[in-house]
């Protein structure tokens, strides 16, 4: 017998003895609902209280003149139309690793107002080290991929991806930080201290 | 293990207020958190009772995405499969985030023995590991340090000057470890859940290091108790706010991630080899009791170790053990069931404050009552004594026969955790007796 099949037989003997099932709750919800006009504000206030910081642009020929005033050093650039968009044309100094950038430049699958959280995955975010490597990361992203809530973040991935999951997906909420020292807090822990987001209408 | 220093009070006190007022903050602007709590304490039951079933649709998927699931009964076997995959990766260093189940199976010291170091990558056990010391708080490890005590000790161990701010340290910390995130070909990390429908592990995190864990090192082993399970993705929409605002009063960390196995082939990098542990080590035996079993709803956020008037008082190293606070003293003596830690669930006041600020509803007030009652049942010295006491006070006879002859016994037993008072040379009725007559 492998350990496999002697922990699943102890287990199953376990929960052959049922514990009393807690009520279910009532219908509710965590978070209040975001009334649609309320979105962009919400998303804004949010973003900024985690020191993010946005920007918005009313096209994407907009959208490449904040680019390129963002931009320093050595850029390491993610996939995607908004990327593509957002950086044609412009002398970027693009780097291939991205070891070796100081900012590296992605879009995303969904932003979620009522945490001001960027949700991507290894597709949309050109991998798993470009967005968390580089000392700051800027995220292209159109204004329709706003939603309410964490819980339809989730919908648009499974809408996107599934079944076929990128093998990382990731909820970005502020840039890296800690509070391991006395709770204080310090941005860019271990990821980008910066956290920049061109938002285009 | 020193359990009254005031220094230490003063620091852990200051943490916890902190704590306090950023999570009664953030769980204000949620519209219901008794709501969240009694929606989490429902999901978490009903995945423990069908966790044979979840457990192997994880495996099932996970495996349909490369990842090669393991499964260990105990410490050992957990750590006998570890060092197999460390082995073959060919690494001499292995980068790890936090993961308390690898305290829990002392992985570190055996990596060492076994020519494997092991680098700790999250500030706070980055600190506590140049230390030579256990975390003191599952969430926040390095709890009972300040920055002065921090910065003596990069100042000896990394060469930095003394005197740091946090700012200033946590820089140090980070240039300390950049390299070794790419120079590892091992990394190794816990799970916040395992979602049994994509077979993905999620990970919940601020400083962006366990992201860098699953990503630079060729090889991931992630470690898992076999309880953190859950059935669908979207059940994540509920569960990671409820642990942010409990553990850390953020209303969502800055990274919750999920990792569903090697890189794929059109993604442009990620580890080739992922491997899941999935960690008995006790927990059937907790899941067997069925009074007990709601203590496996845990997802370990720490808060009500910062609610405990006994862990504010005396720190998580006086516990002795992986998991402090009340959450510890009630799984720790299943956990740990042969080495003695029964008296656990003594250390509390039973005042309440952990059951509510518990996130899955836990009833830890019950189930630190249920642990006294277990430890009085198996009998011992505590019990013969209260029997005494309670002859010795049925009547004042016998009640100022046992003072009196507690006058004379030197009743300072050796080896005690503290100190007995000693009994007064003469009882308050005699004394004024003496001071009525002149």
């Amino acid at each position: 017998m492998t350990s496999r099949d002697r922990i699943l037989a102890r287990i199953r003997a376990a929960v052959a003895t049922p514990s009393p099932a807690p009520a279910p709750p009532p219908p509710g919800a965590l978070f209040a609902p975001i009334p649609e006009t309320d979105l962009l504000a919400r998303f804004e206030r949010e973003f900024a209280a985690l020191r993010g910081t946005l920007h918005r642009a009313a096209g994407w020929e907009e959208a490449r003149r904040l680019v390129a005033g963002a931009a320093r050093g050595r850029v390491a650039l993610g996939p995607g139309d908004e990327v593509a968009s957002a950086t044609r044309g412009l002398a970027l100094d693009a780097v291939g690793d991205v070891a070796d950038a100081d900012l590296g430049i992605t879009g995303c699958d969904a932003l979620v107002a009522a945490t001001g959280s960027i949700v991507l995955t290894a597709r949309s975010g050109g991998g798993r080290a470009l967005s968390v490597l580089p000392p700051a990361h800027l995220v292209i992203a159109r204004r329709e991929q706003l939603v309410p809530h964490l819980a339809d973040a989730f919908s648009v991935l499974r809408a996107r991806h599934a079944p076929a999951w990128p093998t990382l997906m990731t909820v970005i909420t502020g840039p890296s930080r800690t509070a391991d020292i006395e709770k204080v807090l310090v941005l860019g822990a271990h990821g980008p201290r910066e956290l920049f987001l061109i938002l285009v209408d | 293990m020193k359990a009254a220093d005031p220094r230490l009070r003063r620091v852990i006190g200051k943490a916890v207020a902190s704590w306090g007022e950023q999570t009664a903050r953030t769980r204000a602007r949620f519209l219901d958190f008794a709501w969240g709590r009694a929606a989490l304490r429902a999901r978490k039951a009903d995945a423990l009772a069908r966790l044979p079933g979840l457990l192997e649709e994880f495996e099932r998927q996970a495996a349909a995405r490369g990842t090669r699931v393991h499964w260990a009964q105990d410490a050992a076997e957990a750590r006998a499969i570890v060092l197999e995959v460390a082995r073959r990766s060919g690494a001499r260093t292995a980068v790890k985030s936090k993961s308390m189940v690898t305290e829990e199976i002392g992985l570190n010291a055996f990596l060492e023995e076994h020519g494997i170091r092991p680098v700790e990558t999250d500030l706070g056990e980055f600190i506590v590991q140049l230390r030579g010391e256990p975390p003191s708080h599952i969430v926040t490890p390095a709890m009972h340090l300040t920055r002065e005590d921090i910065g003596r000790t990069f100042h000896e161990r990394l060469g930095v000057p003394e005197g740091g701010s946090p700012e200033e340290l946590t820089a140090a910390a980070r240039a300390a470890l950049r390299t070794g995130f790419r120079a590892s070909d091992l990394g190794i990390t816990g799970a916040n859940f395992l979602v049994a429908e994509t077979g993905m592990i999620a990970i919940t995190e601020n400083e962006g290091n366990a992201r860098l864990v699953t990503a630079l090192p060729r090889v991931h082993v992630a470690l898992a108790g076999i309880e953190k399970v859950i059935a669908t993705l979207d059940e994540l929409a509920l569960f990671l706010p409820m642990l942010a605002v409990s553990g850390t009063g953020q209303q969502l960390t800055a990274y919750n991630t999920l990792i569903g196995g090697p890189r794929a082939a059109d993604e442009a990098d990620g580890p080739e080899e992922c491997h899941v542990v999935l960690l008995d080590n006790g927990r059937t035996r907790l899941l067997a009791d069925a009074d007990a079993r709601e203590t496996l709803h845990c997802i370990r956020c720490g808060a009500c170790l910062n609610a405990c008037p006994v862990f504010r008082a005396v720190g998580g190293h006086a516990y002795g053990t992986t998991y402090q606070g009340p959450i510890g003293s009630v799984i720790t003596p299943h956990l740990r069931a042969s080495e003695g830690f029964g008296h656990l669930p003594s250390a509390s006041t039973l005042c309440g404050a952990c059951n509510e600020v518990c996130p899955v509803g836990i009833d830890l007030q019950r189930q630190l009552l249920r642990g006294r009652r277990s430890r009085a049942r198996a009998g011992g010295l505590e019990r013969l004594l209260l029997r005494l006491w309670a002859f010795a006070a049925g009547s004042e006879r016998r009640w100022r026969a046992a003072l009196a002859l507690a006058r004379w016994l030197p009743l300072r037993p050796r080896a005690s955790r503290r100190d007995l008072p000693q009994v007064a040379p003469e009882s308050f009725r005699t004394w004024w007796r003496k001071r009525e007559r002149p």
